[in-house]
């Protein structure tokens, strides 16, 4: 049996953190594209069930079209069954709207509910703050069967966004889970639970920011129930993928430098010109650099569908170079060197304005 | 500190080049692209080693600029005294800093000396690099180029037009207007305009997180009002139930109804039957016994019509009576009388054969006695004879005549031939005429002969034909006695004419008497069956009680109606005991007791789901109400999400563009102290220079002339302070040279270094060039000076 874990669509989503209302309007349309892709894709490979682990909807008030169109994708597709599991971002606006429930929409509650296909299950909970601490407890599965278990939160330890649950991995070891399904970190990851099963973060299907790089998608389970064994294989699926390509400028002293850097960090990275790109440049860089983020970001504009220069370079400054220096700028850099601002400041200062003696335009 | 000499190993374009220096002026006169900015760049080089970092503006680093174009050693030698000592720096470049040699050595000893390090230029003249260069070095100028500011472009930065002290104001306004920008201080200041933005939305994010408590509410009331329509919903449930049991109970006591009106039904019915019980105290015809005397009584009806029908009318009496009588001995069979009648046919045919026989034996006797006339024979014969004999004749005259030449004239062969031709036919005719007249003779005879055996025959059938009708006539005499005693016998007495029709009415008489006989024998089955079948329906109407009195077919029709209706009541009871036992077998037990279940009638239990759907329609709505509330609060809280995002990016902004602001702040802050400083401590030191190069080049003494703050000096003309930009392109670089050689005197107040001087009167006039050149020989008794020119016109030596 054929089944897909994926989580952490967030069909609706605005997308207007860094992209045009052009592109945010585009990106808006690929999302639910993927999705629709995702499902031709089980169509296609014999997937009986769609698992979704929470969050795929980005918005308390899900937009008719997109709720008529998730409706419609199930509704067509009555040979596979979409198990539902609603995450912190999802609301009850999607459901609630539906006129009838699908037959093949199979849904979580508060409380433990299990499906199941001849000898496997899928048993899930939707957290909250009054059962995340006694849902563990309650769990109980049967170990000859394959079992999977969907949740939807951040793994104790890490630090929680966004409202989310904890999830404690300690508290689900040694209770006959095969493959715990997790939802919430748009990172695929998976990890040994305990000797018998591993969890597993699908991550989301299309990244929408650059704190969601790499290839996205889902992962598809093939389980024998007689073995009680699985294989699994992430497929990516996204339309777009995002990087963050760091850049070390040291030693550079122009921007020109600084764009060869550039050339030189993508050349051969294999990044797509459909991607989203995030330079971050690095390093340590004279104070007297003349380094101009803008003219960077224009220059490599046309290079990826979107393009964002961040400078995280930190100024170095040699006071010695300019202790015997006479001139206005040796006197203001000795001037700001003998002040009581921090190493950091007293470079950006330097940099502002030596920036300014040189005519240039102050970028900090 | 003055230079003795240099050796260049290779650097730039210079190879293996020997430079002995003097006191004073050193004139080096050398051609275009000769090399003097790369000769003036490795005596830097000596003292400061190469930059590590590009120049601004220049196309490249000194260690890729210099590197030596023809390859080699990278670097030379450089001597110099200074307070009576004297040193050579030797100096090889790498690829790296880090791959750089240095070595200073007394030439004193020509061991190496440690009295200065590889940081040798900044240890003697207290100045970086930059500086130094821009101090001593009065870079090369393209003796070709004429631009007017190519001299003060020079001077170094301290004087120059370019990037450092002149560039203050522009800095410094550059900042302000940044400053101006961000401003926490006034409207137009983004910071100040994104604090109110921030404050706004952190209102409208306060405003909206009502919302939340709102939602909070609502969704408790909806969920109050969910539990309210849960709990409607199952006292609907239970009123729906209690439905069924009611319309079950009320369906019971339908059937109650039922089962009683079926009990009262069967009793009535069976009252009715007993009363026609009474009636048939021997029990019920059947119907079939019904259907028998109906038919009896339809049978006897018919007999009695058939009798009617069949009556005889007084003449057919009169007649049935006379042929009775008639035919009271014997009746005469048809084929007697069809006997007798063919016996008169017969006579009547005898007659006419006795008639015709004598018709013939009268012919017999009259041909007997007529002689027999012979026929005529033909006589054609003797026609052929006649003309053939005729022919004969003439053939034979013809032949006469010619013989006896009668015929002299005519022609012989002509004539011999018709003589013949005659001849021949006489004979020939005459043959055929003899021949015919045979036979003819022959005819004659045979008729003769037949005539005669004809008579003989006549004769004998007159005797037999005489014999014969008188046998014919002794038979008709028979047969008339013999019809004349069978018409006796029925009293039939007539003439003999008359006996054939008096036979053919006999038979008449017979085929009337039997049809008369006939329907009298059926009047009488008639009349006998009509008794029978009156006998037969009485004795069934008795045998029930019943006397059906003359109208049979209406007392049997009573009869039958009141079997009919006991019957009819009989069923009736029969079907009411079965349907009343139908009903039973129909119904389970818990029909058999009759408490009712439950207490409401379906009645009011419709009521009170009406009522409890009422409820649920108004819950319900109350429901989506609130529904709608919490998704105008959800829209809220989106919109509030929005706002935080927005707030958090503003904040973040702010926390930019602060920080930008205090960076900026700051930054201004000790620019502009650092200006003041620097002016501070090099103005009176320029002004003094600058008003001795002045004069020793002008030979003015009046101070027509002033440096301001920013080192900028201004020369009055005609009555006003102008800046030098307003002067020649010549007296701008004679100036320009003064404020540098008074700022090298202000920079260098120890250790006086030497000057590198590139050509710099190239756009001077002649005049101007001797002005110029004065004023370096004054210089050079204080500075040894190393000056190239390209010309010897420019030349101060």
């Amino acid at each position: 049996m054929r089944m897909i874990h994926c989580a952490d669509l967030h069909l609706d989503s605005k997308m207007t953190a860094n992209l045009s209302k052009d592109q945010a309007r585009e990106r808006k349309a690929e999302i639910l594209r993927t999705f629709s892709k995702m499902v031709e894709y089980a169509q296609k490979n014999n997937v009986t069930a769609i698992l979704i682990a929470g969050d795929m909807f980005d918005t308390r008030n899900v937009s008719v079209n997109v709720r008529n169109a998730v409706r419609d994708i199930i509704w067509k597709n009555p040979d596979i069954d979409f198990l539902y599991l609603r995450g912190n971002h999802d609301t009850d606006n999607f459901l609630c709207k539906l006129e009838e429930i699908p037959d093949n929409l199979c849904l979580f509650t508060n409380k433990w509910v299990t499906y199941s296909y001849e000898k496997i299950t899928v048993t899930g909970i939707e957290l909250d703050a009054e059962n995340a601490l006694t849902a563990y407890n309650s769990l109980v599965l049967d170990h000859e069967k394959f079992n999977i278990v969907t949740m939807h939160g951040q793994l104790a330890g890490y630090k929680s966004k966004d409202n989310a649950e904890v999830i404690s991995l300690d508290d689900l070891k040694n209770k006959n889970i095969d493959y715990l399904a997790l939802g919430h970190i748009h990172t695929f990851q998976m990890e040994q639970l305990d000797n018998r099963g591993v969890y597993c973060y699908s991550g989301c299907l299309e990244g929408r920011g650059f704190d969601e790089c790499g290839p996205k998608g889902f992962v598809v389970l093939d389980i024998d129930p007689k073995t009680r064994t699985a294989t699994t294989e992430f497929v990516s699926i996204a339309a777009r993928t995002l990087y963050t390509i760091p850049v070390d400028l040291t030693g550079i002293h122009t921007t020109q430098e600084g764009a060869e850097r550039m050339e030189a960090a993508i050349a051969g990275a294999g990044v797509s010109s459909k991607s989203l790109v995030k330079f971050l440049l690095q390093g340590k860089v004279d104070v007297e650099c003349e380094l101009n983020t803008e003219f960077l970001e224009e220059q490599f504009a046309e290079y990826f569908y979107f393009i964002k220069v961040e400078n995280q370079t930190k100024l170095m400054v040699n006071y010695e170079d300019y202790a015997n220096d006479i001139s206005l700028k040796g006197e203001f850099i000795r001037l700001v060197y003998a002040s009581d601002l921090s190493e950091e400041e007293k470079s950006l200062v330097i940099r502002t304005g030596i920036q300014a003696l040189q005519g240039e335009e102050i970028s900090l | 500190m003055k230079l003795l000499a240099c050796h260049i190993e290779n650097f730039g374009k210079l190879s293996d080049l020997s430079v002995e220096f003097s006191d004073g002026i050193n004139v080096i006169n050398e051609s275009n692209a000769w090399g003097k900015s790369t000769l003036a760049a490795f005596l830097k080089a000596m003292f400061y080693g190469l930059d590590a970092k590009k120049e601004p503006k220049a196309f490249d680093k000194e260690r890729n600029i210099y590197r030596p174009w023809q390859g080699g050693s990278f670097g030379g030698e450089l001597d110099f005294e200074i307070n009576g000592k004297r040193y050579r720096i030797s100096r090889s470049f790498g690829r790296t800093e880090k791959s750089d040699e240095f070595h200073l050595y007394d030439l004193a000893t020509n061991l190496e000396s440690q009295d200065y390090s590889e940081n040798i230029g900044v240890e003697l003249f207290e100045l970086d690099s930059a500086s130094f260069k821009r101090s001593i070095y009065i870079a090369q100028n393209d003796c070709a180029s004429a631009a007017s500011d190519s001299i003060n472009a020079k001077l170094g930065n301290l004087a120059e037009n370019t990037d450092d002290i002149n560039n203050f104001e522009a800095a410094s306004s550059r900042m302000k207007a940044l400053l101006l920008q961000l401003t926490p201080d006034r409207v137009t200041g983004s910071i100040k305009r994104r604090k109110g933005l921030i404050t706004q939305l952190e209102q409208e994010i306060h405003a909206l997180e009502a919302a939340q408590e709102g939602l909070n509410g609502v969704e408790v009331m909806e969920s109050k009002v969910q539990e309210r329509i849960d709990e409607m919903q199952n006292i609907r449930k239970d009123y729906a139930a209690a439905l069924v049991i009611a319309s079950e109970d009320a369906r019971r006591k339908e059937l109650y109804a039922q089962y009683d009106a079926l009990c009262e039904e069967v009793a009535d019915r069976e009252k009715k039957m007993a009363v026609f019980q009474s009636v048939f105290p021997s029990g019920i015809p059947t119907q079939k016994e019904f259907e028998v005397q109906m038919k009896n009584v339809r049978l006897m009806e018919e007999a009695k019509a058939a009798v009617r029908n069949q009556a005889f009318t007084p003449a057919e009496k009169d007649t049935w009576n006379k042929l009775r009588d008639m035919f009271a001995m014997e009746k005469p069979t048809d084929e007697r009388i069809d006997a007798a009648i063919q016996m008169l046919s017969e006579v009547d045919k005898q007659k006419e054969e006795i008639a015709r026989q004598e018709a013939t034996v009268s012919m017999y006797e009259v041909d007997l006695e007529r002689e027999a006339e012979i026929p005529r024979f033909g006589s054609g014969y003797k026609l052929f004879i006649y003309i053939g004999i005729g022919m004969l004749l003439m053939g034979i005259a013809a032949y006469a005549a010619f013989y006896f030449k009668l015929l002299e004239n005519s022609n012989a062969v002509i004539l011999t031939g018709a003589v013949v031709i005659a001849v021949g036919l006489g004979l020939v005719l005459c043959g055929i005429g003899i021949f015919l007249r045979y036979k003819t003779q022959k005819s004659k005879k045979a008729w003769i002969d037949a005539a005669e055996a004809e008579h003989r025959e006549l004769e004998e059938q007159h005797h037999l034909l005489s014999d014969t009708i008188a046998a014919m006539k002794e038979n008709i005499r028979t047969v008339n006695a013999a019809i004349r005693e069978f018409l006796g016998n029925y009293r039939i007495y007539c003439d003999v004419k008359e006996y054939p029709s008096r036979l053919y009415e006999l038979k008449s008489q017979i085929r009337e008497y039997e049809r008369l006989k006939a329907r009298q024998n059926v009047l009488i089955q008639e009349e006998e069956s009509s008794e029978r079948l009156r006998t037969e329906i009485m004795t069934f109407a008795e045998e029930y009680g019943f006397v059906l009195g003359d109208d049979l077919t209406a007392g049997l029709n009573t009869l039958q109606n009141k079997a009919t209706e006991y019957k009819m009541a009989a069923n009736a009871y029969q079907d009411s005991l079965n349907k009343k036992e139908n009903f039973q077998k129909r119904q389970d037990k818990s029909f058999w007791s009759r408490e009712m279940r439950c207490p409401y009638t379906v009645t009011e239990l419709n009521h009170m789901i009406e009522e409890a759907d009422r409820s649920l329609d108004e819950l319900k709505t109350a429901r989506a109400q609130y529904s709608k509330q919490a998704e105008e609060l959800k829209e809220q809280l989106d919109l509030r999400d929005e706002k935080a995002a927005e707030l958090l990016r503003q904040r973040n902004l702010q926390e930019d563009d602060l920080r930008t602001y205090n960076l900026v702040s700051a930054a201004h802050s000790f620019l502009q102290k650092a200006k003041e400083q620097l002016t501070a401590r090099y103005m009176e030191p320029i002004t003094k220079g600058f008003s001795k190069y002045y004069q020793m080049l002008t030979g003015d003494g009046r101070g027509e002339w002033m440096i301001d703050a920013n080192i900028n000096l201004k020369v009055r003309e005609y009555g006003e302070l102008r800046d030098t930009k307003w002067l020649s392109a010549g007296y701008q670089d004679l100036t320009g040279i003064c404020m540098r050689l008074a700022l090298v005197d202000a920079m260098y107040k120890e250790e006086k270094p030497f000057l590198i001087l590139d050509d710099p009167f190239v756009n001077l006039d002649q005049e101007k060039v001797e002005c110029g050149n004065r004023l370096l020989l004054s210089v050079a008794e204080e500075y040894q000076v190393i000056y190239f020119t390209c010309h010897h016109s420019r030349s101060p030596v």
